[in-house]
């Protein structure tokens, strides 16, 4: 009888990667590889929760009138899919568990994947040969950023509307077909059922499609390559991995951080109300409010919109305004730079060798700078996301907020970049601290069958 | 960093410290104690407070017997040589005539799609609104100058379009008479106007009024328009002003449009 597809699936994985992987893999140790893993973590919930908000959700913005135990919208008429969402968090069993827990683990998420990438950029662990695994993890962002949006939008609440909006008035403001473009995908007036529609098969079946697929690719790459590796004493990490076996290390490790995050989401899913339907209202047509913010992810968006000057310049056919210029081009110079930094590293450095080290953040001066500048511009964009609330508790005309964080744009990422050149600079002048000793033997390799109870 | 630079690699786990096999077994009991109460607790409807604390004891209680598998069950850290491992990077191979090719495909595919949707999309919507359109609220109720108090805005819609998100229009009573550029034959009793509720900016609901200078304010992005001068930009990032909706009274004395909006409504886009 032939053996099962699960078994031969099983027993194909234990020969790539598992106990009887030849050469052994290696797993990567430390603090950082646990940032990276935090990401999968929280992709688990995030799939686990949304699969089961999914089958309470109804992506229509159709009115229909609320009945249930939620005291402030009963009786009352809301469009369908903010009614879904009060019916989850008011009547579901767990439902409101499971929302906080969607919405906390997505911001674990977020930041596990930001912080990552900061690490891989900082430390230079994008060179070759990871260039295309690099790429996947851009794209990944990408997807996550989707996420966020698409996310913000399904519960139809008051913002939605402005979500909306701002989303059609980047795609009008491109040029050529802009309008076109638009048209196409929000159907013209709102409330309509089309960009929810979008939006909701994007959340939950085309990003976490394309979710999986970049990530198998990128996981894939990373085990192919071998972990690149902080340089160290004992061994020449250039020309040997070191790292833990998938079995029982890697696993266990994995299995107790999916435990340890999970109790700490729980534990904030009780003390936060994370993203309450209460609190926020339906959409209602024609209304906006203040302090109406996107996802953090999206702050350097709104921010660009906010506290780019208003311009309007006609070049032929052209528009240029200024969501082209916060929409469109600040976000896609920032995406392409940390997309194409490698390249540009290459280039500028003619460095075409092989690289398995991981350097200090200030090894490389150019990297140094434009890690910091391209950091610190979206830092201070995402800060004046907040000009209206830091308006409000400073006391001062938002206006001249605005203005402030007109001159800090330019002037911090400069002043940050040159810093971090001069650091990097100074630190190629003193005496090397991190030569590696080459001669040092390779201890051997553990054997992990001994070990086994 | 530095600390690792001169870690040592860490061995396998102690002969003496083998599976604490008790210790285990009773965590992993105490996960499954917790399990099957939350299980209970969560068809039996408790509240969010308690299944999120009996949530984290289960997964606190497997945190602990996994620690207990991990500082037992340790193969260690094991060296690899990194030859022989398959180390070419695909975007290394990508020669300058691949870029060119795909270049080439790019425009052409880019082209495509630009003349299909120029062909096939629909015309980007405008308002609803015409010459004689009366004025009505949400409710679907016709508006008389009298129903707009001093400072006020009423949000208003083309009579059959009520709550129509491009055609909102917003009737203000300013405390002092409308002055050039805006439509002043539009205007009634010298300080009611009106004008689109949708920012020529993003596109948001220029929500908010500011009796103090008569100024409309977005609260998305901080656009902030001059209504006694034609709802001009005076700050912010808007660059057009927001369209007027020139007024004019029935013979019954409601308010109706006297012709259709001065602008397209929303966005100003990318097109000139």
């Amino acid at each position: 009888m032939p053996p099962s597809p699960l078994a031969s699936l099983a027993e194909s994985l234990d020969r790539r990667i598992g106990r009887r992987a030849s050469p052994p893999s290696v797993w990567p140790t430390g603090f950082w590889p646990l940032v990276s893993h935090a990401a999968v973590v929280a992709f688990l919930v995030l799939t686990v929760t949304g699969l089961l908000l999914a089958l309470a959700y109804r992506p229509s913005t159709a009115p229909v009138v609320y009945q249930g135990s939620s005291e402030l919208f009963d009786g009352r008429t809301l469009p369908a899919a903010f009614a879904s969402i009060v019916t989850i968090s008011e009547d579901m069993p767990g439902g409101l568990l499971l929302r906080r827990l969607h919405v906390a683990a997505s911001h674990l998420f977020l930041i596990a994947l930001v912080a990552h990438l900061l690490r891989t950029l900082a430390t230079g662990a994008f060179r070759s040969p990871r260039l295309l695994t690099h790429a996947t993890g851009i794209g990944l962002l990408l997807v996550a950023l989707g996420f966020a949006y698409t996310g913000e939008l399904l519960p139809f609440g008051l913002v939605a509307g402005s979500s909306l909006r701002i989303a059609e008035s980047v795609m009008y403001a491109l040029p050529f077909a802009g309008e076109e473009l638009g048209a196409v995908l929000f159907a013209g007036e709102l409330p309509s059922d089309r960009f929810l529609l979008i939006a909701w098969v994007g959340h939950v079946i085309l990003l976490p499609l394309a979710f999986i697929g970049l990530l198998v690719g990128h996981l894939v790459l990373v085990h192919r390559r071998r972990p690149a590796a902080v340089r160290r004493s004992d061994v020449d990490v250039e020309v040997v991995a070191v790292g833990r076996p998938l079995w029982p290390d890697a696993v266990t490790r994995f299995a107790l951080l999916t435990t340890a995050l999970t109790a700490l989401l729980l534990i904030s899913a009780v003390l936060v109300p994370w993203s309450d339907a209460e609190l926020e209202g339906p959409f209602l047509t024609a209304e906006a409010t203040n302090s109406v913010h996107p996802p953090w992810p999206l702050f350097f968006l709104t921010g660009g919109l906010r506290i780019v000057p208003a311009i309007d310049l006609i070049i032929g056919t052209v528009r240029i305004t200024n969501v082209l210029i916060a929409g469109v081009v600040i976000p896609g110079l920032l995406v392409a730079g940390v997309a194409l930094y490698p390249l540009l590293e290459r280039w500028r450095l003619g460095d075409h060798r092989q690289h398995h080290a991981l350097d200090h953040p200030l090894d490389v001066p150019l990297r140094a700078g434009t890690v910091t500048g391209v950091t610190t511009l979206a830092l201070v964009l995402s800060l004046a996301a907040g000009v209206d609330v830091l308006s409000f508790w400073l006391g001062v005309a938002v206006e001249r907020v605005v203005a402030t964080f007109q001159v800090l744009a330019i002037a911090l990422p400069v002043l940050a970049t040159a810093a971090a050149v001069a650091a990097a600079r100074r630190r190629a002048r003193r005496p090397s601290t991190t030569s590696v000793d080459t001669t040092a033997t390779v201890p051997t390799a553990a054997d992990p069958t001994e070990e086994a109870p | 960093m530095t600390s690792s630079q001169t870690r040592e690699p860490s061995g396998p786990s102690p002969q003496g410290d083998r599976l604490r096999r008790p210790w285990l077994i009773g965590w992993l009991l105490a996960a499954a104690a917790f399990a099957v109460v939350l299980t209970i607790a969560w068809f039996g409807g408790a509240g969010v407070e308690v299944l999120g604390t009996l949530g984290a004891a289960t997964a606190l209680a497997a945190s602990v017997a996994l620690h207990h598998l991990v500082v037992t069950q340790d193969a260690g850290e094991q060296p690899v040589p990194r030859e022989g491992t398959d180390a070419t990077d695909p975007i290394e191979r990508v020669g300058r005539r691949h870029l060119l090719a795909g270049g080439a495909v790019a425009v052409v595919l880019g082209l495509a799609a630009l003349v299909g949707l120029r062909r096939t999309a629909p015309p980007p919507p405008t308002g609803r609104w015409a010459r004689g359109a009366a004025l009505v609220t949400i409710g679907g109720d016709r508006v008389r100058p009298e129903d707009v108090p001093l400072g006020g805005v009423v949000t208003v819609w083309p009579e059959g379009a009520a709550g129509t998100e491009r055609s909102a229009v917003m009737l203000l009573r300013l405390r002092d008479a409308a002055e050039a550029p805006t439509r002043l034959d539009g205007v009634i009793d010298g300080t009611l106007v009106a004008y689109s509720r949708l920012c020529t900016h993003a596109g948001c609901a220029v929500a908010l009024y500011r009796d103090v200078d008569q100024a409309l304010f977005c609260p998305c992005h901080q656009a902030t328009f001059d209504a006694r001068r034609g709802a001009h930009p005076t700050a912010g990032p808007a660059s057009v002003p927001l369209p007027q909706l020139p007024l004019a009274l029935a013979d019954d004395g409601t308010l109706v449009a006297a012709d259709d909006l001065t602008a397209r409504p929303g966005p100003v886009g990318g097109r000139a």
